[in-house]
């Protein structure tokens, strides 16, 4: 089995044969991520094939938002690699990997709270993908505010905002990236059951316009209405993957994830009065 | 829109809304104001070319610096203002300036090339000590940067790079006290305009957003490294040509004083002032502060050093969001149901949280 002893032939024919498979769009191999010292992410090997729209859920500190922003290129990998469309994007700055295409939102919302909503959008067309003209930009982010149903709230400054309305801003800025990978972290986090739902069928719309969708939600509502395939991080490694039935119906999961949140759910029906603190919404401090 | 800019958390609308109830903040549409500020500004800057007319010789020397002040302040806002990296070592820039002119006009060459040497070497300079500070964040970008100036005043203090004896002596210099007026001024219109495009542009908008949030900026596709560099550089050249007019306009200089921190407390002093990021706020601070300085004929002693401390101090702590800001709260619509009397009370208000925050 020593490469040396094959023919150059024979090893192009092995690369010819791995296109059968189609490349995947975003494809992790052995990533790692160690905050001092501590390991967030663990030897993570995982892929996404163009146009699918994965879920990725686990428990609050698996390690779901440090991935984001591995990929986003936010936080620098400790080891492993990143490719995206078969290209090496590991030490790439963030605003090259969105210039390829790659659209994040932020769990704790981070908007440019001094300017104006429509503003905050109109920055993603000027200086994402097609680099648009002041003009150009200002109409095409008119469009995405009209899309997510904040034009309405066009003119506010961002910081006026509401929690929901600042998760819909979140989503409105990736968006006006025109993004092929579009990554969202819990924009749904903190929304009544109704904006749920239709926030569900407006992610539903992106993904059937062609962007390709990586999900972290809490809401079990969501992931199981948006996902053709889960993901589950546990402590930074994945422990399962698959189409969601499955995935759902793991013994691990439902240990390490189900488990805990059937808990808490039960515990908070219960005890109404006491509250249990939801650390889901890491939002609200702003 | 750069108008409506002031700290979020000095706001008195937002810090009282509750989540949920959406609160129709009245708000002027973005860009009516950025006409009437460049008008006002333009019509400043118009009043202040007659100022020869008066015929006085001091206060035309008092305005010159006041407009030289103004130059240092609207370049200190190119970078400190928009996009929040504070230099405290802009002054670098100057010295070099003068320094390079200086040199120049004491190996024969003429003055103007002197100047836009001096121009050329501070753009080459900031671009590649941006290169290292500009990867520091915050805090740490002002002490690199404060350090750079310090540790080349020092040096000229004792290399003596000028001439024989400490003093850099220039010729009397060809041009009227007049001539010398209107380059000052010149600059300072120049400035004004730049900063009139930036609050307008696609790179003014980059530079904002590093300022709202870095983060977001790169996610957003902005380069925002470059954009720094390119604001520190845009910076320093405007201040080496005052640094350089300064040189040739008083004669010569005392080498360390041209590197002194003091004047670089000065530029973010007046920015901070009138209003970090605006448009008028540097050019108006700029007039009003040194005015007064120079009716009370403190300039330059010790007590102008700590009115700046001070002033600096009760700025930030108070006026967050400088003069320009505060006048625009003042003159903003008010929300429904909200009386002037009442914006008075929720600034009272925000006096007393400070003070209470601060355990006073
Ligand atoms: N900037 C940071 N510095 C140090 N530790 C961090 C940092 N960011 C995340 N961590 C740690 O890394 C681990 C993974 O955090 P991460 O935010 O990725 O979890 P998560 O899966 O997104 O959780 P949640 O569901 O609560 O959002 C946690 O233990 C967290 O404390
Ligand atoms: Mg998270």
């Amino acid at each position: 089995m020593s490469d040396v002893l094959l023919p150059p032939m024979a090893s192009e024919s092995v690369d010819a044969g791995s296109q059968h498979e189609p490349q995947p769009l975003l494809e992790l191999r052995g990533v790692s991520k160690f905050f001092d010292g501590l390991p967030a992410v663990k030897q993570l090997d995982f892929a996404v094939r163009h146009g699918e729209i994965v879920g990725i859920i686990g428990p609050n500190g698996a390690g779901k938002t440090t991935m984001i922003g591995l990929v986003s290129g936010s936080l620098p990998l400790s080891s492993g690699q990143i490719r995206y469309r078969g290209l090496d994007i590991s030490r790439l700055p963030p605003h090259r990997r969105a210039h390829l295409g790659i659209a994040r939102t932020f769990q704790v919302t981070q908007p440019f709270k001094g300017l104006s909503v429509r503003e905050n959008v109109m920055i993603g067309a000027l200086f994402g993908r097609r680099g648009l003209k002041q003009t150009a930009a200002r109409e095409a982010a008119d469009a995405v505010l009209e899309r997510v149903g904040l034009a309405a709230k066009a003119h506010f400054r961002a910081d006026q905002l509401t929690v929901a309305d600042r998760k819909r801003l979140e989503l409105a800025r990736a968006l006006a990236l025109e993004p092929e990978l579009l990554l969202l972290d819990e924009v749904m986090a903190g929304l009544t059951p109704t904006e749920v739902e239709q926030a569900i069928a407006l992610i539903r719309a992106i993904h059937a316009s062609g962007v390709t969708v990586l999900v972290i939600e809490h809401v079990m509502q969501a992931i199981m209405g948006l996902s053709q395939r889960i993901m589950v991080l546990h402590q930074g490694s994945k422990i399962a993957e698959g189409p969601p039935e499955q995935v759902l119906a793991d013994q691990r999961v439902i240990e390490a994830y189900l488990g805990e949140r059937y808990a808490r759910e039960q515990q908070s029906r219960l005890g109404a009065a006491r509250s249990v603190p939801q650390k889901d919404g890491k939002e609200e401090q702003g | 829109m750069f108008g409506s800019w002031h700290k979020p958390s000095t706001s008195s609308t937002a810090a009282t809304t509750e989540p949920g109830a959406e609160q129709q903040t009245a708000q002027p549409k973005p860009g009516t104001r950025w006409p009437w500020s460049l008008l006002t500004g333009l019509i400043i800057l118009a009043l202040a070319a007659l100022i020869p007319l008066s015929g006085d010789a001091a206060t035309l020397h008092t305005w010159t610096l006041i407009l030289m002040f103004a130059v240092l302040a609207q370049s200190w806002n190119f970078l400190g203002g928009f996009t929040g990296y504070a230099s405290f070592g802009n002054v670098f820039f100057f010295g070099v300036g003068a320094y390079s002119t200086g040199l120049l006009i004491l190996s024969g060459r003429p003055f103007w090339l002197g100047v836009l040497a001096g121009a050329v070497v501070a753009g080459l300079l900031a671009f590649l000590l941006g290169l290292p500070v500009l990867r520091l964040r915050g805090h740490y970008f002002a002490i690199a940067t404060l350090g750079i100036a310090e540790a080349t005043r020092e040096l000229v203090a004792i290399r003596n790079l000028g001439g024989s004896g400490g003093e850099v002596e220039l010729p009397l210099p060809a041009l009227s006290d007049t001539t010398f007026y209107f380059l000052f001024w010149l600059l300072a219109l120049a400035c004004f305009l730049l900063t009139a495009y930036l609050a307008r542009s696609k790179p003014g908008y980059a530079l904002i957003a590093i300022r709202e949030s870095e983060e977001t900026a790169e996610a957003m596709g902005i380069p925002t490294y470059w954009y720094k560099i390119g604001a520190f550089v845009l910076s320093a050249v405007p201040t080496a040509l005052a640094g350089g007019l300064y040189a040739y306009w008083s004669t010569g200089f005392d080498p360390p004083t041209v590197f002194d921190v003091g004047i670089s407390v000065e530029m973010v002093l007046l920015t901070v002032l009138g209003g970090a990021g605006t448009l008028l706020g540097p050019l108006i601070s700029a007039i009003l502060f040194e005015l007064l300085s120079f009716q009370f004929q403190i300039s330059g002693s010790a007590f102008h050093n700590s009115l700046l401390g001070l002033t600096i101090a009760m700025v930030t702590i108070f006026i967050p969001q400088g003069l320009v800001g505060l006048v625009q709260e003042f003159l903003r619509p008010l929300a429904p149901g909200m009386s002037r009397r009442q914006l008075l009370v929720e600034g009272v208000r925000r006096v007393r949280r400070v003070i209470a925050a601060n355990g006073v």
